[in-house]
């Protein structure tokens, strides 16, 4: 289980870097998405499972297909990749950073204020305490229910008259 | 235990898949085989076109939704709460306010495809 | 010894026949499809075309696959790994009927990973950089992604009556009574949108042969190819053995027999969809959207209201 909290490290210090080091916007949400899926599983693997399920399903499968979707509409005639000059530059910049850190601050104790470390169990399959906290989102928790419900509403009114001159204007459905 | 060696295991069959893939057959390429298929002549311009709004607004009205989704998840626990007046109030709001947005953005023709 | 057996052979054990059942279910489709249009079907590779599968699979895997030289290299070998990893990873929660990780967020973590097959319909399609391929990736994801909004309410008024996320409670709230009694507009939403949600006919824009040639996979060969084709068909199976474990399941009582009756209402799922593949034309697209949007999602929401109030009213609320 350590090592796949190991790899797991890796792959989101890895996607970040991939983000970090300013490709093409395209590459740049695959390294926003494999580092999410990282952070996700680690927040699992710290016993954090319905929100976590929740990040992967609302951050995952919602924001970041948008957001991915949205940049696959965009013309890029010459994407930028991991392996050209500059990005790969920035890249193996960001990595020999970060292994440098780690070489002369690292060692157990910078760390070890860090982590969320012994919750009651890892993994999905135990009864938790964080459904039984987020179902107090329909008691005590009501007011911030009715207000993220309200934002939504806000958010959905303003997207709608920001596209409004579209079946008059340029835009036009073809 | 048993999650995290099956997903390892089925990274390992569809990795270990696509290097067979790539490594038994022989490969004999051309640039006529290597360009991309556009019913038998060169492709003209760029294939990563800019394209119509109206996916776009589809994207973020799906992502909207998902949000209000993810309000109501936590509602199996939540109706085995204290008091359940207030469970159902809170819901029938949530479900209401989804309700008015579809409304609005039906009215204002957000929804159809085509004119 | 036993920490080996259980980590790798079981999980082995459950794969293999999956992509078996995948392989013969090509040969089932072609044969359905042949005889609905008064034609035999393969018949000719083994005892009634019954190696079929095999021939394919050593068709698929001998053959050169194919690197298109302005596509992003990368991304373009990823994505179909992608594709075949999710469609076998999502399988690891469903109750045979013990499951092989029995999650108390099994339906969450399904709902999740089929989320996460949009990327590499997406990717796949932006990265061969091929017009057809991009635009059957668009009309592909806009139509999963719409299609998920749905999926989700549909799940959201189911997991209420059973009371948790697990599908162990859900096989044990359709005790006595299969859901499908009790929340049978449920059932038929939940049918179309999987339908959907595979890109299966008809609602399969994102084909389209006549127009955009097979849409986001035109320029996957070989055995890329195959492992695209593989993870649609897994996915099919998944999605309608889903759909009995949440809708149809009968009585638990014998351990014995619950998988082969649980695949046996697979089968009849599986060839409601290859029917409905031979009987019906093809969708248009704002037919698709309005379909999902003007009808399936208001019906949903009331549905979702009325599965809460009802079982807050009537005491009918189930133990956690």
């Amino acid at each position: 289980m350590v090592y796949f909290i190991f790899i797991t490290f890796f792959c989101l210090v890895g996607g970040l870097a991939v983000v970090a080091c300013n490709p093409s916007p395209y590459f740049g949400a695959a390294g926003l998405v494999l580092s999410s899926v990282a952070a996700c599983t680690v927040v699992v693997e710290f016993g954090g499972s319905f929100v976590s399920l929740i990040l992967f399903l609302i951050y995952l499968g919602g924001m970041l297909v948008v957001f991915a979707y949205s940049v696959a509409l965009a013309s890029d005639p010459f994407p930028e990749g991991i392996w050209d000059m500059s990005v790969g530059a920035y890249f193996t910049g960001y990595l020999v950073f970060l292994v440098g850190f780690l070489a002369v601050f690292g060692g157990d104790s910078f760390f070890y204020n860090f982590g969320v470390i012994g919750s009651e169990a890892s993994g999905f399959n135990v009864v938790r305490g964080d459904f039984e906290g987020v179902s107090l989102l329909y008691g005590l928790g009501g007011a911030g229910l009715v207000i993220c419900g309200w934002g939504l509403l806000l958010t959905l009114f303003v997207v709608l008259e920001l596209t409004r001159g579209m079946s008059r204007g340029g835009l036009r459905v073809i | 235990m048993n999650l995290s060696s099956m997903i390892l295991i089925t990274m390992t069959i569809s990795i270990v898949l696509i290097i067979i893939s790539f490594w038994l057959p022989q490969l004999n390429s051309d640039t006529e085989k290597l360009s991309p298929y556009e019913c038998g002549f060169d492709p003209l311009g760029n294939a990563r076109l800019p394209f119509s709004l109206r996916f776009f607004l589809v994207a973020i009205l799906f992502l909207l939704f998902d949000l209000e989704i993810a309000l109501l998840l936590p509602l199996p626990w939540a109706i085995n709460l204290g008091s359940p007046l207030q469970t159902s109030t809170l819901t029938s709001a949530i479900l209401v306010l989804l309700t008015l947005g579809l409304v609005y953005e039906w009215l204002q023709g957000g929804l159809e495809w085509a004119e | 010894m036993t920490h080996f057996l259980n980590n790798i052979i079981n999980p082995l054990l459950y794969i293999i026949p999956i992509l078996l059942a995948v392989a013969f279910l090509t040969l089932l489709e072609r044969k359905i499809l042949g005889y609905m249009q008064l034609r035999k079907g393969p018949n000719i590779v083994g005892p009634q075309g019954l190696l079929q599968p095999v021939a394919d699979g050593v068709k698929l895997f001998i053959k050169e696959p194919v690197r298109p030289s302005t596509s992003s290299p990368t991304l373009f070998i990823f994505t179909p790994t992608l594709a075949l990893f999710l469609a076998l990873a999502i399988w690891t929660p469903i109750p045979m009927p013990l499951p092989l990780a029995d999650l108390n967020l099994a339906l969450l973590f399904i709902l999740a990973m089929s989320s996460m097959a949009v990327y590499s319909i997406l990717w796949s399609g932006w990265a061969s950089n091929s017009k057809y391929a991009l635009i059957g990736a668009l009309r592909a994801v806009a139509q999963t992604i719409s299609y998920e909004v749905t999926l989700g309410l549909i799940l959201l008024a189911v997991v209420l009556m059973s009371g948790s996320f697990s599908l162990k409670s859900i096989l044990l709230a359709q005790e006595y009574t299969p859901l499908l009694l009790s929340s049978w507009p449920l059932m038929m939403m939940w049918y179309i949108s999987t339908l959907a949600e595979t890109n299966r006919a008809p609602f399969d824009l994102t084909e389209g042969e006549s127009e955009l040639v097979s849409g986001f996979n035109v320029e996957y060969a070989a055995g890329p190819f195959a492992l695209f084709f593989l993870a649609e068909y897994a996915n099919i199976i998944m999605m309608n053995t889903l759909s009995c474990v949440l809708f149809l399941s009968l009585g638990q009582t014998n351990m014995q027999t619950f998988t082969p009756l649980l695949m046996t209402k697979v089968i009849v799922l599986t060839i409601g969809f290859l029917w409905v593949r031979a009987s019906y034309p093809r969708f248009r697209y704002d037919q698709l959207m309005q379909l999902l949007w003007k009808q399936f999602l208001p019906l949903t929401l009331a549905l979702c209201l009325w599965h809460t109030t009802i079982l807050t009213s009537m005491f009918f609320i189930p133990p956690q």
